[in-house]
């Protein structure tokens, strides 16, 4: 029945070239806005390389040291003391990775400028700095070398992975392993050469990674209980399960409490552990991750009710046309539904084409946008800090995003094609077959 | 096989009211051929798609193969004209998207039928209204003629034990209608099917079984 259904509309489309072309491209440009928004939010939230576990990932950012007394207090992120005592003693996840926050870095870190010894060239870069579970928990693909070890950042040895781009700069090729470079002057050894990491992988983009230890600008505040408690790190931590999230809640609250034993000059809070999405949907209108996505479903339905309205039109004319051959199936036997399910499936043989034009067509749009829909805010456009935004196939091509484009379509459809039918099915027999 | 006590039909509108049929009492035996005959307006087509079941009369029953269809829903109605009844109408009604084949098969899509099943049974009755070679055409790349055949060839290939046609020959010169006739006749001597047909034409009426006149919505004889 549906090959017959496919063959009519087949067979319609070419005699109906007009109406279908303006049906397709009408199609193609409704369900290119909303696949932009699509494509932008599998790239934020899907697991891509080397963020290959965000479904899995949760965040500790915001740690408060209220001084006693009311003396005041500190609104930060995690120091490298509480990262130390609370976060390494943790035992639900599976990897905690600790790192500078990049937005963060430009005020206490200052402008970074890298150069290779007998080298002219000192460019400016954004550095990272990292524990060496950061590595266990983010898939780098490994150029040249290895990341430095747990040792290395135990001990706070000046040990740097590079971009392959900013090894190419510096040094002019990507076998550096074992070279020094000079990071605002200071002597580091080149441990591993990475491939270059997109702007859109914020957690970890940056151009060169060292161990935190290795940072006086941090190591110094160690033995500060304020600032060795709230500081400019934060907490990357990979669950085992992502249903794990309310466990470590629990042992992070458990472990903060012993924290407070140990301090005289004042109290710690922090906030709860944040899933990947939430963080990313939550931040997106700062509101509650379930109103977002209901604000969000809302926005995408009047995105697609407008072009709905539009293509309803055209098929109200064109069912109107095809009352007869309406009136002959009922004649026939057909039952409403069944006049439905064909005239459903018929439309989506046209809104395929104009599905994958949309799709293509919102590729090109994140494309030349991309700056615009995926760096990590203005804030991070402004600094410079969200690195280059590069896409690649994988972000692109895969069957989420496809999914998604199939499931717009779907929806369009439905909304554009139901209502003129069902007017269309509606019409007596006797009208049908004399109209 | 069919048959309507006091049958009423009245189209009604804000302003008038039409009678389209009045007090029409009818009987249609089984393996007879009946045409119906009256001027234009006088209730013919209107008695026809009663009996068809695409319409609904005002009043009265309609009792068709032991069934009364006038309670039947929507739904009880399709299945019963599917099985039931097939239709040959004057402008033919073939669907212009399809070939002639997948037009032949349209009943069949509406009943449990294998799609190999629906082939074999389209096929068939093309090859018996002499069109298979024409199977893979579609109704534009055909004559008049050639189209009311198929729609014939549509209207039996579920087998139904009655056909309706609706000035089947109409449309058609008198060569193309005397062979339609031809075909209508065969249907209803060979395979022994009812037909209720309703036409114009004095010479065709003579050729069947018995013939009622419509005047003014009322049987005249």
């Amino acid at each position: 029945m549906y090959k017959q259904y496919l063959r009519q509309a087949w067979q319609l489309m070419k005699q109906n070239r007009f109406f279908s072309a303006v049906y397709i491209i009408g199609t193609g440009l409704a369900i290119s806005m909303v696949m932009v928004m699509a494509v932008v939010y599998h790239i934020r939230t899907a697991n891509i390389a080397p963020e290959v576990n965000r479904d899995r990932m949760c965040y500790v950012t915001n740690v408060s040291f209220n001084m006693n007394d009311d003396k005041g207090h500190l609104n930060s992120c995690v120091g490298p003391r509480f990262a130390k005592e609370v976060m390494y003693n943790l035992k639900t996840p599976e990897a905690v990775a600790v790192a500078t926050m990049t937005q963060m870095m430009p005020f206490t870190v200052g402008d970074v400028f890298m150069q290779a010894p007998g080298h002219d060239e000192a460019p400016k870069v954004s550095l990272m700095g990292c524990n060496d579970q950061f590595w266990r928990v983010y898939a780098f693909t490994f150029e040249e070398g290895k990341p430095f070890t747990e040792a290395d950042f135990q001990s706070g040895l000046p040990r740097a992975v590079l971009t392959e781009s900013l090894s190419r700069k510096l040094f002019r090729k990507t076998e550096v392993t074992g070279q020094t470079v000079l990071i605002n002057d200071v002597k580091y050894i080149v441990s591993g050469v990475v491939a270059d990491v997109s702007g859109v992988a914020s957690d970890v983009c940056a151009d060169v990674w060292i161990p935190y230890t290795s940072m006086a600008v941090i190591m110094n505040k160690m033995a500060d209980e304020k600032e060795g408690s709230a500081n400019i790190l934060v907490a990357n931590i990979l669950l085992r399960d992502a249903d794990d999230i309310g466990l470590l809640k629990d042992e992070l609250a458990q472990e903060v409490k012993r924290y407070n034993t140990t301090l005289t000059e004042g109290q710690v809070t922090c906030n709860d552990p944040v899933s990947y999405v939430d963080q990313m949907v939550g931040s997106l209108l700062r509101m509650d991750v379930k109103q977002t996505y209901m604000t969000l479903s809302i926005v995408l339905l009047l995105f697609l009710l407008v072009p709905a309205l539009n293509l309803s039109g055209l098929n109200t004319s064109h069912m109107q046309d095809r009352i007869p051959e309406i009136g002959v199936r009922k004649a026939f036997g057909a039952p409403r539904g069944t006049l439905m399910s064909q005239i459903f499936v018929e439309n989506m043989l046209l809104m395929l084409p104009g599905g994958v034009a949309g799709l293509l067509f919102s590729y090109v749009l994140v494309f030349l946008f991309r700056n615009l829909l995926l760096s990590s805010g203005v804030f991070a456009m402004q600094m410079g800090t969200g690195g280059s935004i590069f896409l690649s196939a994988g972000m692109l091509l895969n069957w989420e995003v496809f999914l998604y484009a199939f499931v717009v379509c779907l929806v369009l459809n439905l909304l554009s094609s139901m209502v003129p039918a069902w007017r269309a099915v509606k019409v007596n027999i006797t009208e049908a077959l004399n109209a | 096989m069919i048959t309507l006590t006091n049958l009423e039909k009245i189209y009604r509108t804000k302003e008038i009211e039409t009678v389209a049929l009045e007090n029409v009492n009818l009987t249609v035996n089984k393996g007879e051929f009946l045409s119906i005959m009256g001027p234009s307006g006088c209730g013919k087509s209107t008695l026809l798609n009663i009996i068809g079941l695409l319409d609904s009369p005002t009043s009265g029953s309609v009792e068709i193969a032991g069934t009364n269809t006038v309670n039947m829903n929507d739904k009880q109605l399709a299945t019963f004209r599917n099985q039931k009844l097939g239709f040959v109408f004057q402008s033919f009604h073939l669907i212009n998207s399809l070939n002639v084949l997948d037009n032949v098969e349209l009943p069949l899509l509406y009943r449990k039928v294998s799609a190999k099943e629906r082939r074999a049974a389209a096929e068939a009755v093309l090859e018996k209204v002499g069109l298979s070679h024409r199977m893979r055409h579609f109704p534009t790349q055909l004559s008049g003629g050639q189209c009311q055949r198929v729609a014939i060839a549509r209207a039996i290939v579920g087998n139904p034990a009655i056909i309706l046609a609706d000035e089947p020959t109409g449309n058609l010169d008198s060569k193309m209608g005397a062979e339609v006739m031809e075909l209508l006749h065969k249907l209803n001597k060979e395979d022994g099917r009812t037909i209720v047909m309703v036409t114009h034409n004095d010479e065709q009426a003579k050729q069947t079984s018995r013939t009622v006149r419509f005047f003014d919505g009322r049987q005249v004889m």
